[in-house]
């Protein structure tokens, strides 16, 4: 007896990568580029700056961000937020810190309210792309995302992010199978765990005139899943991207993770490719 | 747009592998030893050998794949009760050799327990050679994720050189079903008997439900490897062969065929003379002769807990004289109710080891 049917159609990979790309943190990050004390990013990114008032970015994959305010950025998706609404604000709360020798210091806090639900039950089918079996029972749940970004900014062009973070399920732990498919089993444990801990490190920069950027990114996961003992996942990426403009880039970026699964540690890798644009 | 994005996936995935499914066509199989040596005492005349596909502790629950129910995943106290099952069979019929189809190591569906060391810390069987079948990190249909999943073979005396054989593949599934589907093998060991010459060991699950001819494929790489191991010494050979004997008299249309919408996975019109050169060159459990007398008393499967056994599926063959082949259906025939605990029923006989 064996499984025969399933893959009557191709697997979504693009539906993977905007499932990913939902949750990545950001571009590859350039620093400011305008002046010594400014508090802006130009694109968002995982550091502790936020984008400029009015200014407002979007991609086809990653999330799009809006600077609403001197200290606030908003980030969302207006498409994938039909499979899983989102909604993040990053307020700044210290800027331009000196600490001597040209090094500036910012805080921010970031706040992400966010439901898998509708994504869930969608994905909660026979055959190909069925992530849940059918019959599950998917609650509505919310995840509270809040975490503490502190940004060193050393040189003119290079940053440096270190950020700790809880992820928090409303009302609760549920209780559907746990999805431990690659990547979306630490973004989306806190379902089975009811919460759980990350801590993040960034370094940002540009090179050749800001003409490109870089992005490395690595954040560990404690998961305390209702397993003996906490699961941890370790996930780094990479990102490249040409910027030709303000109003222009294109990123590539591969991301690689490796996790305490319940069958056993395993790494998994993805690569990625997006356009952006701003406004 | 959206088929370049297909193909680019498709590449992507089949190519390089995230999921973890692929193998190469000769590597080491999984070697596993009970926690607790049984003593194995002196090796008899005779072993006591027992074929038995256990359906990866799954029972009678009714799956979604063979379309008598929609259950996909069992916790852990439904496979611990099942397992209960088939230790209690396996101890019951005391084999010395053991040679288990479906047995899952770290599968979602079976809450991730592993059966196959499980098995060994309930039975008196203390070594074991495990080779995946089906392993994936995530699969992702039906809600089924992570699967390993394969055939073993458990002895209470060591096994060496245990061997996985890649079996090809399917060839009437896009590249990306094919990717996530199963990967059949053939997996062959040494068994080492203290004082007396090692016996060649042998196991196959075959395909199933192909339409391409990859079943008689992966028969005629059982018989070909069997053929190269006895040239070598003497072996024994079992597996779930998945078609039916020469001399079968019904061939298709069986009362628990249920999957009728999706594929036709039991109609063996043309498979009469697919096991004819096994029966023709090694001893067997099944006797052919009282097999055309009765065909049902040696029916070793069916997916309808509520039926009967319907087919002949689950094999046991040797370069030795095999004797009391007997198929543990009931408790009227073998002395045992196996119809709760799989689909399949064990099939067992008696090797007689040369002096």
């Amino acid at each position: 007896v064996s499984l025969s049917r399933g893959f009557g159609l191709p697997l979504r990979g693009a539906f993977v990568s905007a499932a990913l790309a939902w949750q990545t943190p950001a571009f590859a990050a350039p620093p400011p580029t305008e002046n010594a004390t400014f508090r802006h990013a130009v694109w968002a990114n995982a550091s502790a700056l936020t984008v400029r008032p009015q200014r407002l970015e979007g991609a086809l994959l990653g999330r799009w961000a809006w600077g609403i305010h001197e200290r606030v950025e908003l980030r969302s998706h207006p498409v994938f937020s039909i499979l899983v609404p989102a909604l993040e604000a990053k307020v700044q709360i210290w800027d331009n810190v000196q600490l001597g020798n040209n090094t500036e210091l910012f805080l921010s806090s970031r706040h992400q309210v966010s439901t898998p639900t509708p994504f869930l039950r969608l994905s909660s089918k026979e055959g190909a792309f069925g992530l849940l079996p059918p019959a599950t029972d998917v609650p509505w749940t919310f995840l509270v995302e809040n975490a503490l970004l502190l940004t060193l900014r050393a040189t003119e062009e290079h940053w440096i992010t270190v950020q700790a973070g809880g992820v928090l399920a409303v009302p609760g732990a549920s209780s559907a199978p746990l999805l431990d498919f690659p990547f979306l089993y630490q973004r989306y444990a806190a379902l089975s765990a009811g919460a759980t801990l990350f801590f993040g490190l960034a370094l940002n920069g540009t090179f050749a005139g800001n003409l490109f950027g870089y992005s490395l990114e690595s954040q560990l996961f404690a998961l305390p899943l209702p397993m003996p003992g906490i699961q941890l996942a370790w996930e780094n990426s990479l990102a490249l991207s040409w910027m030709p403009s303000d109003s222009h880039r294109v990123e590539l970026n591969v991301r690689a993770a490796v996790a305490e699964f319940p069958i056993g540690v395993r790494l998994h890798w993805f690569p990625g490719i997006d356009y952006g644009w701003a406004w | 747009m959206l088929r370049a994005a297909t193909a680019l996936a498709s590449l992507l995935i089949v190519g390089c592998d995230p999921f973890h499914v692929e193998f190469k066509p000769v590597e080491p199989a999984q070697k596993y030893q009970a926690t607790s040596l049984s003593d194995a005492g002196d090796v008899p005349q005779t072993l006591r050998v027992l074929n038995y596909n256990v359906k990866f502790g799954g029972g009678r629950i009714d799956f979604f794949f063979d379309c008598h129910g929609d259950r996909v995943l069992m916790d852990r106290a439904e496979v611990e009760t099942n397992l209960t099952r088939v230790a209690k069979v396996i101890n019951r019929l005391q084999p010395d050799v053991l040679f288990i189809q479906e047995i899952d190591v770290a599968s979602k569906r079976s809450a991730y327990v592993d059966q196959l060391q499980w098995l060994l810390d309930h039975t008196d069987l203390n070594y074991a050679a495990y080779a995946s079948q089906w392993r994936a990190d995530y699969v992702p249909s039906d809600g089924l994720g992570a699967v390993d999943s394969g055939n073993a073979i458990l002895s209470r005396w060591p096994l060496r050189d245990a061997e996985r054989l890649a079996l090809p593949l399917r060839t009437d599934l896009s590249d990306l079903e094919r990717y996530f589907y199963l990967r059949r093998n053939l997996m062959r060991a040494t068994l080492e008997l203290p004082d007396r010459e090692p016996l060649g060991l042998l196991t196959v699950h075959a395909e199933a439900y192909a339409q391409d001819g990859t079943k008689l494929q992966h028969i005629e790489r059982f018989t070909e490897e069997l053929g190269r191991l006895a040239a070598l010494g003497p072996v024994l050979a079992a597996g779930d062969l998945n078609t039916i004997p020469p001399k079968s008299e019904k061939l298709r249309d069986f009362d628990d065929s249920a999957c009728l919408e999706t594929y036709v996975a039991d109609d063996y019109g043309a498979e009469q003379d697919y096991l004819a050169p096994l029966f023709d060159t090694y001893h067997s459990d099944l006797d052919l002769s009282a097999y055309e007398a009765d065909n049902q008393r040696y029916f070793t499967h069916t997916t309808l807990a509520s039926g009967f056994w319907n087919r002949r599926l689950d094999y046991i063959f040797s370069t030795l004289p095999l004797s009391g082949g007997l198929v543990y259906q009931s408790v009227e025939v073998g002395g045992i109710d196996t119809m709760p605990v799989s689909d399949h029923a064990p099939v067992g006989a008696t090797l007689e080891l040369p002096e």
